[in-house]
C-alpha cells in the first residue's frame, strides 16, 4: 500500500520536474535572445483597433482588454452557432428518420454534402454569399428602424455600453445601433451549417440506439406516435446523444479560431496581432490556451446543469 | 493555424539568426569584392516575386527595380550586367542569407530600421526607394487624404506594423474608422473589392501592384499621402568598407547620372561633353573609379547597362510599367523629391 502511494508520488514529482525543467529552459533561452518572458505586456497599450467588441474598447486600451474582447467575440459567436446548429441538426436528424422517402433523402444529402466540405470553405463561402448581394451603405435598405447594408445589419437597440439609438449615417457608414457585421454573420452561418450536419447524425444515432421494443410497447399502451416520440424515445435517445453532442459544442468553439480568414476579430485573430506586435509568442499562446480551456469548462458546466435539470438526464 | 505557423516561423528565424551570428564571425573578414571577382559572378538576394521590384518574366529573365540594382553593381565590376546570380529570398530568410555569406548583396525592398543595423550586423547602403503605408480607395469617392476616411471601413492584412500605423494615424488625426483585419492579403483585397471596405491599406508600392489584380483597376486609386516611413535600401554585411562604398556609390552614380541628364543612350557620347560635372562623372579627365576598386569608366558601364535612376524607375515602376507609380518622394530633389546624391568629385 505505502509502496504504491510512494510510486505514485514519485511519478507526479517526475512529471512536475519535467515541466519545470522545460519551463526554465524556455525562459533562459528566451531571455538570452532578448524576447520578453513575462505577462507584463498584457497591461501595455494595444494600439490597434477592433471592429467588433462586446465591451467598450479603443486602441488606447491594453493588450489584456483586447484579448478579453476577442475571447468574448469567440464566446458569443460560439453560443449563437451552437444553439442554431442544435435546432437545425435536430430538425435534419428527425427528417432523416422520417418515413417519407424524399424528406429522408434530402436530409441525407444535407448531411453528406455539408460535413464533407472543410469548415474553412464553409466560412469563405458564407462570407462571399452574404456580402455579394448586400447594398453599399449609400443604398442601405431600411425597414422599421432596422438598417441593412454590406457593413452589417443595424438594430435600433440600446444596450449596455452601446452608443445605440437610431442608426444614423456618416459619409461612409451607418453609425450607432446594435450591429451584426457580415464577418460575424458569416461565422455564425458557417459554424451552424457545418456543425448541424454532425449533430443530425448524432441525433439519428441516439434515436436508433433506443430499442425498437420501447416504441412498440408505448404504441401498444395506446400512446400516439407523437407522444411516443416525445415521452419515450427522445429522452432515452438524448441520454445516448449527449456526450457526443457536448463534444460538438466544444469542437465548434475551437473551430471558430479560423475567424481571421474572414476578418472576424475572434480570440485567435486578436492574439495573432498581439503576438506580431509584442513578440511574446509563448505567453500569448499560453493565454489563448487558458481562455479556450476556460470556454470549454464553461460549456461542460452548462451542459451538466442541463443534464441534471432534465427528466432524462443523469442516472 | 496562421498564428501557430507564425510562432514556428519566428522561432526558426531566431534560431537562424543565432546561427548566422556565429557564422558571421568567420565570414565577414573576407573581402567581398575579391570573392566576387574570383567567382566571376555577383550573387544577389532579391524578392521571390513582387511585380516591379523583383519577378522573373515568362522566359525566366529577372525583372524589377531591385533586380536592376544588382545588374548595375555587376556592370560596374564586370562591365556585364548579366554576371549576376539571383537568389530569391523570403522576408524571413533574407538577413540570414546575407549574414551567412550566401549572397554578396541584398536588394529586396527592405526597410531600413535602427534595430536591423544596431542588432543584426547589417549595413544599409542608402535609400533607393521611399515607400510608406498608404491607402487604395475608389476613385468615385474623390478623396484627397486618409483624413477624409472618417467613419469609413478599412480592410487590412494582419502584419507587424500595418494595424499599429493605422490606429496611430487615426488617433493623431482625432477621427475613428472601422478596421477589418484579415490573415491574408488576398482576402483583405477581395473584401475591399466586394465593397465591404472603403479603403485597403498596406505599403504603397504593394498597393500599386495589387491594384492591377482588381477586376477594374482604373476605378481605384492609391492616395499619395503615406502614414508611415518605409525607406527601402540595399543591404550589405558590416565589416567590409570597400564593398559598402562600391554599392553605395553605384547608387549615387545612378542618381547623379539622372540629375546630369546622362542616359543609357547618350552615356558614351557625353564623355565629350564640355560640362565638367559630366566629364568627372564619366571619367573623361580623372579616374574616380580606382578608389572603389573599379575602372575609370565605371559610371559609363553602369548607365549603359541599366540606364540612370529615372530610367530604372520608369521601366519597372513608373510610366513605362503597368504599375504607373508616380515619382512622388522618389523624384530628384530639384523636382520636389527626396533623392539628393553626393557629387562625384
Amino acid at each position: 500500500m505505502t509502496r504504491r502511494v510512494a510510486l505514485q508520488i514519485l511519478l507526479l514529482l517526475l512529471v512536475a520536474g519535467l515541466f519545470g525543467a522545460a519551463f526554465m529552459n524556455a525562459k533562459a533561452n528566451l531571455e538570452a535572445r532578448n524576447i520578453p518572458t513575462s505577462f507584463a505586456f498584457l497591461w501595455q497599450t494595444a494600439g490597434f483597433g477592433l471592429n467588433q467588441s462586446l465591451i467598450p474598447y479603443s486602441p488606447l486600451d491594453s493588450y489584456g482588454r483586447a484579448l478579453l474582447s476577442g475571447a468574448l467575440n469567440t464566446l458569443i459567436v460560439s453560443l449563437i452557432a451552437s444553439a442554431l446548429a442544435t435546432v437545425f441538426g435536430f430538425a435534419v436528424g428527425f427528417a432523416r428518420l422520417s418515413p417519407h422517402w424524399a424528406l429522408a433523402r434530402l436530409a441525407g444529402l444535407y448531411v453528406e454534402s455539408l460535413r464533407n466540405i472543410p469548415l474553412l470553405l464553409h466560412l469563405l463561402f458564407w462570407y462571399i454569399v452574404l456580402l455579394a448581394p448586400l447594398p453599399a451603405p449609400e443604398h442601405s435598405v431600411s425597414l422599421g428602424g432596422i438598417v441593412l447594408n454590406n457593413r452589417g445589419i443595424y438594430f435600433p437597440f440600446p444596450l449596455l455600453g452601446w452608443p445605440a439609438f437610431e442608426p444614423a449615417r456618416n459619409a461612409f457608414n451607418v453609425e450607432g445601433g446594435l450591429r451584426l457585421a457580415p464577418e460575424a454573420a458569416a461565422m455564425i452561418a458557417g459554424l451552424t451549417f457545418y456543425t448541424s450536419s454532425y449533430i443530425a447524425e448524432i441525433l439519428r444515432a441516439g434515436v436508433q440506439a433506443v430499442a425498437r421494443g420501447q416504441s412498440e410497447a408505448a404504441l401498444a399502451l395506446g400512446l400516439s406516435a407523437a407522444q411516443t416520440r416525445k415521452l419515450v424515445v427522445l429522452p432515452q435517445a438524448l441520454r445516448v446523444a449527449l456526450p457526443p453532442l457536448v463534444s460538438q459544442y466544444l469542437a465548434l468553439t475551437k473551430n471558430s479560431s479560423l475567424a481571421a480568414f474572414i476578418g472576424f476579430a475572434d480570440l485567435m485573430q486578436v492574439s495573432g496581432t498581439i503576438l506580431n506586435q509584442t513578440g511574446a509568442a509563448l505567453q500569448t499562446l499560453a493565454a489563448d490556451m487558458a481562455l479556450y480551456f476556460g470556454l470549454s469548462v464553461l460549456t461542460l458546466a452548462l451542459m451538466r446543469r442541463i443534464e441534471r435539470g432534465s427528466d432524462w438526464g443523469g442516472r | 493555424m496562421g498564428v501557430r505557423m507564425g510562432l514556428f516561423v519566428k522561432s526558426q528565424t531566431f534560431g537562424a539568426l543565432a546561427l548566422a551570428a556565429v557564422l558571421t564571425a568567420t565570414v565577414s573578414r573576407a573581402d567581398t569584392l575579391d570573392q566576387v571577382l574570383s567567382r566571376g559572378v555577383l550573387v544577389c538576394g532579391v524578392n521571390i516575386g513582387l511585380a516591379g521590384f523583383g519577378l522573373p518574366d515568362d522566359r525566366g529573365f529577372w525583372r524589377g527595380f531591385d533586380v536592376d540594382y544588382c545588374r548595375a553593381v555587376a556592370a560596374a565590376i564586370f562591365d556585364d550586367p548579366q554576371k549576376v546570380r539571383f537568389t530569391p529570398l523570403s522576408g524571413k530568410d533574407r538577413f540570414t542569407a546575407l549574414q551567412s555569406g550566401e549572397i554578396d548583396l541584398l536588394s529586396r525592398n527592405t526597410t531600413w530600421t535602427q534595430s536591423r543595423e544596431a542588432a543584426q550586423g547589417l549595413l544599409f547602403t542608402g535609400i533607393n526607394y521611399y515607400d510608406g503605408q498608404s491607402f487604395m480607395v475608389r476613385k468615385a469617392r474623390k478623396l484627397q487624404s486618409p483624413r477624409d476616411l472618417k467613419g469609413a471601413s478599412i480592410c487590412v492584412q494582419q502584419g507587424t506594423t500595418t494595424e499599429l500605423n493605422l490606429a496611430d494615424y487615426f488617433h493623431k488625426a482625432g477621427i475613428s474608422a472601422e478596421t477589418v483585419v484579415f490573415s491574408g492579403g488576398d482576402e483583405a483585397l477581395k473584401a475591399y473589392e466586394s465593397g465591404r471596405c472603403d479603403a485597403y491599406t498596406t505599403d504603397g508600392s504593394a498597393l500599386y501592384a495589387q491594384r492591377l489584380k482588381l477586376a477594374a483597376p482604373d476605378d481605384h486609386e492609391v492616395l499619395a499621402e503615406t502614414i508611415s516611413k518605409e525607406p527601402f535600401s540595399p543591404v550589405v554585411r558590416q565589416g567590409d568598407d570597400r564593398w559598402f562604398n562600391l554599392v553605395k556609390w553605384t547608387q549615387f552614380a545612378l542618381l547623379d547620372a539622372e540629375e546630369l541628364g546622362v542616359t543609357a543612350a547618350n552615356a558614351d557620347a557625353l564623355r565629350q561633353s564640355d560640362n565638367p560635372e559630366i566629364r568627372r562623372l564619366l571619367g573623361a579627365d580623372n579616374d574616380f573609379g580606382a578608389g572603389l576598386g573599379l575602372s575609370r569608366d565605371w559610371v559609363v558601364r553602369i548607365v549603359k547597362a541599366v540606364g540612370n535612376y529615372g530610367e530604372i524607375f520608369s521601366r519597372n515602376l513608373g510610366d513605362g510599367s503597368p504599375l504607373k507609380i508616380p515619382r512622388g518622394l522618389n523624384a530628384q530633389w530639384r523636382d520636389g523629391g527626396l533623392h539628393y546624391a553626393p557629387p562625384v568629385r
